[in-house]
């Protein structure tokens, strides 16, 4: 009996697994001066879809990735994320009423969790999902609170950068082979 | 025992249209760092403390460089009119020049010194971004200041300093 339920908890859960094949992050963020945007592409993830129609969905990038065209300022933005201490940003949630395979655009939104900086924030993410080759391409946008994140906000000539940041994505998973 | 096991293999699945589940592990984790790495850290955030000081310091040196220069070319334009543009030869603005054009001077080594000696202890690429053209102009500002520096003593040589 026991290796039932060893086996029951070990299986692997029912669903279609997709993975991340290649897509982008991007960052924005406001001075008074002007705005920065910053993009990796460097990006991780998976999704598993299961028959009841939620999908389970990982993605995560190291900050050390993000590029916004100016060295000093990448490196600003790896301290004051406490890159060395918390390498990635990350974002977990599900999402309802998907069947894979997609057959039309959708527009729906995972309920998830935000992690960065070490800090985790709950946050609904509206996400647009297409069938795209071989799986689902999906893109998003929502803002996130530095602050909320205890983010300490860079400054430049003595001016913090707002407090409100855009993360923004373009990820195209395919079924796992 | 079997409805046991069936419940907690159930339990394992996320509620459809419920909140998010406790946590999702699609990917493998992250390696954990070692002692090794933790001690790293802790002096690569040391050094990043530095850094982020000094170039604060930094910022507030270039604006008071700024001003200083833009006080010195004003000083140096009256000080000129007043030697050869028919001001009477006064010397009124002299000391207010040449004083003016040290503190520009010692601001701005100052200034660079903060940035050339701030710790960098996150390995960046080499390329050619803002800050490297920032770099760059300041190369060619601080050649071009040097050569005020120079031409200032030739110009005022045995007129003005001697």
């Amino acid at each position: 009996m026991l290796a039932l339920v060893a086996f029951l908890l070990c299986a692997p859960p029912p669903g279609q697994l997709l993975d991340l094949r290649e897509g982008s992050l991007t960052y924005t963020v406001v001075h008074r001066l002007h705005e920065v945007r910053a993009t990796s592409h460097q990006v991780e993830g998976r999704a598993l879809a299961q028959p009841d129609g939620t999908v389970k969905v990982q993605v995560r990038v190291r900050i050390a990735t993000f590029d916004s065209g100016n060295s000093n300022r990448d490196e600003h933005m790896r301290e004051a994320t406490h890159e060395q201490s918390h390498p990635y940003a990350e974002v977990k949630g599900t999402i309802s009423g998907v069947t894979i395979p997609l057959q039309q655009p959708q527009e729906t939104t995972l309920h998830g969790t935000v992690e960065l900086n070490g800090e985790k924030q709950a946050q609904d993410i509206p996400v647009k999902l297409e069938p795209a080759r071989g799986g689902v391409r999906a893109t998003f946008a929502f803002p996130l609170s530095l602050d909320a994140f205890k983010v300490e906000r860079p400054q430049l000539l003595f001016i913090k950068i707002e407090d409100r940041a855009t993360i923004s994505g373009d990820l195209r998973f395919e079924v796992a082979r | 025992m079997i409805a046991l096991a069936a419940a907690l293999a159930l339990s394992m699945q996320a509620a459809p249209g419920g909140s998010p589940p406790p946590d999702i592990d699609l990917l493998p984790p992250p390696a954990a760092p070692d002692p090794a790495a933790v001690a790293r850290q802790e002096q690569l955030d040391r050094e990043l403390r530095t850094r982020r000081n000094m170039l604060q310091l930094h910022q507030l040196g270039g604006m008071l460089t700024l001003a200083s220069l833009g006080a010195t070319v004003i000083f140096g334009q009256l000080n000129y009119n007043d030697l050869y543009g028919g001001g009477g030869y006064t010397r009124r603005w002299y000391d207010w020049h040449r004083y003016s054009a040290f503190t520009s001077a010692a601001l701005f080594a100052g200034t660079g010194a903060l940035a050339l000696f701030a710790p960098s202890p996150l390995e960046k690429p080499m390329r050619l971004d803002t800050a490297m053209l920032h770099r760059i102009a300041m190369g060619v500002a601080t050649a071009g200041l040097a050569t005020q520096i120079v031409l200032g003593f030739v110009t005022a040589g045995g007129v003005l300093f001697f």
